[in-house]
């Protein structure tokens, strides 16, 4: 099965940083999900999202 | 674990333990004392005395080039391509590695810095003076977050950033901070913690405290509209730039007590990616070294524990003054870098530390613990009691350089730097 890529944007919804982290962590531990990130949409946060190529 | 310390009786017939106990709240009585403000931002080697060209100070204890970490040697090979000694990275490696370079403690020259903590000739640094004490210190301004020269960043995007800290930020901050008279902090950090803030991981509000006191002095300072909008976007858009600003202040309090007679209170904790290391009062400027830890704690997508660097940084003066790990019940959130991360978990945090300190800070205090007081003065003689180490929070570098930051979580000071100074203090106290 190739692999795909999923993004969704939620705008307006703020909730704490380590807390996203947290939650990436989870989802990202699910079978057959490489990597994932749930990130406030900041440009820093974008530069981070694409070096990980997400 | 007991210790000669609690039943050694001096030659004068006093107890040790009264004698340190004594010296300790002298001490306390100096960190309260204390009044630091934000006066003057200025190129590092117009204001920092004895800092020469070719010399770069760093983070942590002293330590060569062989033993420096991945991101350490990253940011150095940055640092000297941006003071104009090599023209590139890898020249600028080499330049290092030949002996050419004086590498220098930034505690040895009243100076603090986050992660790598590069301080150099050229960097514009804040300078913060301790008006109850006279002393002064210096720290670099905050580049922001990602790939930066703290955390090894070394490219162009990282040197042209610093060159415009040092072209436009420095000088609008001096011109800023010289026509209002300084800006007083403590005042922004009590604050900060009844915010969300523990002034180590969580600045946000302290930020954001501090915008609203140099906006309209740096407004009133500018004639060009356009670099004091990039300021403003650049400061504000930080939400660590208080991070810098606090390390300052602290350096500023704790400076005064590093020749207390006789005192158990730590007066610096920090580490250079490879040692760690603390002074005490007692001891003067005596180094305890030992090898950093690991942070435990959370990633950003792309990046695991194995990329990890092992701890890094000046920060821990923050600890040192009762924040950051300490101050973790005002910032419930940091705790969910670790285990189960339940939010009452950052209350007992701060609670086990108030088993290795002496004092509550009164002007620092936190709602969740019924405004008690910052757990504040970390007595070495607890800690190797108790055996609770200090608890720090941390940002996480990547171990190879020119990458920058991978995630962030929590450590703790290695307990033998504790030890080894308590077996030094005794010893001083009774030869």
């Amino acid at each position: 099965m190739a692999d795909s890529l999923l993004n969704r944007i939620r705008r307006g919804f703020y909730l704490d940083s380590v807390a996203l982290m947290r939650i990436s962590a989870q989802v990202a531990s699910l079978p057959q999900v490489q990597e994932a990130a749930l990130m406030i949409g900041t440009q820093a946060n974008k530069d981070v999202l694409e070096n990980a190529r997400l | 674990m007991v210790h000669k310390l609690e039943h050694q009786v001096l030659p004068d017939g006093t107890k040790a333990s009264d004698v340190i106990d004594k010296a300790n709240d002298r001490a306390i009585a100096d960190m309260f004392a204390a009044e630091p403000a934000l006066v003057d931002v200025c190129p590092a080697g117009e204001v920092i005395e004895g800092l020469e060209d070719r010399m770069i100070l760093h983070a942590g204890p002293p330590i060569t080039w062989d033993r420096m970490c991945g991101p350490m040697r990253g940011a150095i090979a940055g640092a000297v391509v941006y003071e104009g000694w090599a023209r590139d990275l890898e020249h600028a490696a080499s330049l290092a590695a030949s002996g050419d370079i004086d590498f220098q403690p930034n505690h040895h020259f009243r100076a603090v810095g986050p992660m790598t903590g590069l301080t150099t000739p050229h960097m514009p640094v804040m300078v913060v003076e301790n008006r109850a004490h006279g002393n002064r210190a210096f720290c670099t301004l905050n580049e922001g977050l990602g790939k930066v020269m703290r955390f090894g960043g070394n490219d162009d995007e990282v040197i042209t950033r610093l060159r415009w800290l040092a072209d436009v930020l420095g000088p609008a901050l001096t011109a800023a901070l010289r026509s209002c008279g300084g800006i007083p902090l403590k005042n922004i950090v009590a604050r900060g913690l009844t915010m969300g803030d523990e002034m180590h991981q969580r600045n946000v509000a302290c930020t954001s405290l501090f915008l609203r006191e140099i906006a309209p002095p740096l407004a009133e300072s500018m004639a060009n509209g356009r670099d004091l909008s990039s300021i403003l976007r650049f400061i504000g858009g930080n939400d660590q730039f208080f991070l810098n600003v606090a390390m300052v202040m602290g350096k500023a309090i704790m400076d005064p007590l590093r020749r207390v007679p006789r005192s158990s209170i730590v007066t610096a904790m920090c580490r250079n990616g490879t040692d760690f290391a603390i002074r005490v009062a007692g001891t003067d400027d005596t180094w305890f070294v030992a090898p950093v830890e690991m942070p435990e704690g959370l990633y950003f997508p792309g990046f695991t524990e194995r990329d990890a660097n092992p701890d890094m940084g000046d920060s821990t003066i923050v600890e040192t003054m009762g924040l950051g790990g300490f101050a973790m019940a005002a910032s419930p959130a940091v705790a969910g870098f670790v285990g189960a991360g339940d939010a009452a978990d950052a209350l007992d945090y701060t609670r086990s530390m108030y088993e290795v300190t002496v004092a509550q800070n009164p002007e620092w205090t936190i709602p969740a613990l019924n405004f008690a007081g910052v757990p504040t003065g970390i007595d070495i003689r607890r800690v190797v009691e108790t055996g609770v180490a200090p608890t720090i929070n941390t940002g996480i570098a990547h171990r190879e350089p020119g990458i920058g930051q991978v995630g962030a979580g929590v450590v703790r000071a290695p307990l033998a730097c504790f030890e080894q100074a308590l077996s030094a203090l005794t010893a001083k106290l009774a030869p």
